[in-house]
């Protein structure tokens, strides 16, 4: 069973939804950043989402592209995949996916980046500027690697598109509830009940929602509307931005943000009966 | 393949759709109607007035009379620079604007380099009375300052960026992130032949009237074709608009100059064809400069509308396939061609448009003694460019 089979079943067993967490790979700093992950991850979070810092973000929004310049010139590819390997060795079992733009991938080759990828441990890849009729240019490199392939499902597409996404994406599908890049300034809005019931008539793997995740609430609506999980990804680096000369004040935020947004990660209908 | 796309999105292995998934149905609601607008009589008519009445063309194709001296060339510009708004970007932003209204939206989102994109924007949003929102980075802001004190009295609002380098690659980006919240009122008006498909084609079928013209004109004056076709290469909408009309005449050489800086081998250039590989940027696959983890290079050009670490996916292909030949001309010569022209002729050209003729002049002041007919794309005027030379040129003790 891969790793995010196995999460959203153990979750499923304690009627609770997964809250995945994003970070910029080495953000603030490469020590800080791992002490970071040891929080979110103790604290719950259920999965990582990592990404790893790129010259021109254009799906990010201002949050976002803070995290990317804090690091970019710092940590290069291969000290981040370093880092994620790091990770890897200390939490065996918790699904690592990692969120990227296409050039990263292309460059030097994607054979090479899905090879470090395996190496590092990495589950799965999105690729945030690879839409589903384009995923050839990397699908194959991706399967020899057994690297799952993670594809977003906006509020806009068709049916058609929803079918091909329902069908290619791999571990989950990446939801996106609301217009626009990422970060809180727009609030994550309950997803379309829709979109979901389409994904799921053409099989499609568990549901996560992200985008606009800050609160409590946010969760309790994404799970409501039908999601099974979350992301939470600029809400934590804001967290970041405000605590840079303090790593033990950002490591106490990251708990309250990840118990935080638990507390609504509570599925009161998949009581047994 | 699950986007049944009514064009094709690739030249070659360059081209198709690099965008996040939020962005694949605004470019096939665009791609739609540009289709139906393109085979649609009463379109192509409105067009063809407005490019006529309202934007000033035909252009003129200008013999050079002084330049060529002591040469057996006959050199012609095709004047691009006379054009409504002050370069060739007026052309397809027409196209463009009359596409928004045929969507319904009311708003348009642009980014621009020079300024000469915003400013051909800024005009059509007036004229068609369609909002504005230009992303410029601030560096461009600074050394284009008249072309912002143009687009904000034509009513635009412009709004300088400052992530990243903060040229143009910066304000494609924003531009990228504002239509990703904003499609449902606004049409992006991508202001070259690059980005996503449909992007490149549409863009190159409004600005291949510059080459349809040059054509006809210089069979008019001369009785043949020319020998060579030489265009400046940012993204790549001017070279794309004068060259595709002579694409299918084998024998006329078509010649692409990129911005070479401070020199290609140093790492102050803008040269992605010549010294970039295939990557996937803006939306697209093409040529681009990137370091070796991907990062893409902040380039440098003299002239912030070549100042663009890719170009457009038919270009790069083109240049594979060998039908076009891609050159470089560094800042200065690109400086040494405006004062020669401006002196010489009485012309002053655009710093973009004075890479492609220090290039086409070198080549012809190596062969004195060949008797050939050479059309250089002036694909715009210099005015904007006049603090930046005066400067350049100070700084040298020449002025």
């Amino acid at each position: 069973m891969s790793r995010y089979a196995a999460m959203f079943e153990s979750a499923r067993a304690e009627r609770s939804a997964p809250v995945i967490a994003w970070s910029v790979v080495g953000d603030p700093t490469p020590e800080t950043w791992l002490d970071t992950v040891d929080a979110l991850v103790s604290a719950g979070a259920a999965a990582l989402e990592l990404s790893i810092a790129f010259s021109d973000p254009s799906a990010d929004g201002p949050v976002n592209q803070g995290a990317y310049s804090r690091v970019l010139g710092k940590v290069d590819k291969n000290h981040a995949v370093a880092l994620i390997k790091q990770v890897r060795e200390r939490y065996p079992d918790l699904p690592i996916g990692l969120m990227t733009y296409a050039n990263l991938v292309y460059i030097p080759s994607p054979e090479a980046f899905y090879a470090a990828c395996a190496a590092a441990g990495v589950d799965s890849v999105l690729v945030a500027d690879v839409p589903v009729h384009e995923v050839e240019i990397f699908s194959d490199r991706a399967a020899a690697h057994d690297i799952e392939m993670v594809l977003i499902a906006p509020p806009n597409a068709q049916e058609p598109e929803l079918k091909a996404i329902a069908e290619q994406s791999q571990g989950f599908v990446y939801l996106v509830s609301r217009a626009g890049v990422t970060g809180t300034d727009r609030e994550a809005q309950s997803p379309l009940k829709s979109v979901i019931a389409t994904l799921k008539k053409y099989g499609a793997p568990p549901t996560v929602l992200g985008f606009g995740i800050s609160r409590a609430e946010h969760v309790r609506n994404a799970i409501a509307a039908g999601a099974d999980g979350v992301v939470v990804g600029s809400a934590f680096a804001k967290l970041v931005a405000e605590h840079l000369d303090d790593p033990a004040a950002l490591t106490a935020a990251s708990t309250g943000l990840v118990t935080n947004l638990r507390s609504g990660a509570g599925i009161e209908r998949a009581a047994p009966r | 393949m699950v986007s049944s796309h009514i064009t094709g999105p690739y030249f070659g292995e360059y081209g198709g759709q690099f965008v996040p998934q939020i962005l694949v149905e605004p470019l096939r609601q665009l791609e739609k109607c540009f289709v139906e607008a393109w085979s649609d009589e009463t379109f192509r008519q409105e067009y063809l007035s407005l490019l006529k009445e309202y934007a000033g063309r035909p252009t003129s194709l200008t013999r050079v009379r002084n330049l060529t001296e002591g040469t057996r060339t006959r050199l012609y510009l095709k004047r691009e620079d006379l054009l409504h708004g002050g370069a060739h970007k007026t052309n397809q932003v027409i196209g463009q604007a009359l596409l928004t209204k045929r969507m319904g939206k009311s708003s348009i989102i642009v980014e621009t380099g020079a300024g000469q994109h915003g400013v051909a924007s800024a005009i059509a949003a007036a004229l068609f009375g369609l909002r504005c929102r230009i992303y410029m980075g601030r560096i461009d802001t600074e050394r284009q300052r008249p072309n912002v004190e143009r687009m904000r009295l034509l009513g635009a609002e412009v709004i300088p960026v400052d992530s990243g380098s903060r040229t143009l690659k910066d304000a494609c980006n924003e531009a990228l992130r504002d239509w990703s919240g904003s499609y449902e009122d606004s049409h992006y008006v991508l202001g070259t032949a690059a980005g996503p498909h449909p992007f490149p084609t549409i863009v190159r079928e409004f600005q291949r009237v510059i080459g349809d013209e040059a054509r006809a004109q210089i069979l008019e004056r001369e009785g043949r074709l020319p020998d060579r076709v030489v265009a400046c290469v940012g993204g790549g909408s001017n070279a794309i608009g004068v060259f595709t009309a002579f694409v299918p005449d084998e024998s006329v050489e078509l010649v692409a100059v990129e911005p070479g800086g401070l020199g290609v081998d140093t790492d102050k250039h803008g040269a992605s064809i010549g010294k970039g590989e295939a990557g996937v940027f803006f939306g697209m696959r093409s040529k681009l400069l990137s370091d070796p983890d991907g990062q893409i290079f902040e380039s440098h050009s003299i002239s912030a509308g070549l100042d663009f670490p890719s170009v457009g996916p038919e270009l790069s292909y083109l240049v594979d396939s060998g039908r076009v030949r891609c050159e470089a001309a560094t800042d200065d010569e690109a400086v040494g061609a405006f004062v020669e022209l401006t002196k010489g002729e009485g012309i002053i050209p655009a710093l973009e448009s004075s890479h492609a003729l220090t290039f086409a002049l070198k080549e012809i002041r190596a062969e004195p003694d060949r008797e050939q007919v050479v059309v250089v794309n002036l694909s715009g005027r210099g005015d904007k460019d006049l603090a930046t030379v005066t400067s350049y040129l100070r700084q040298r003790g020449e002025l």
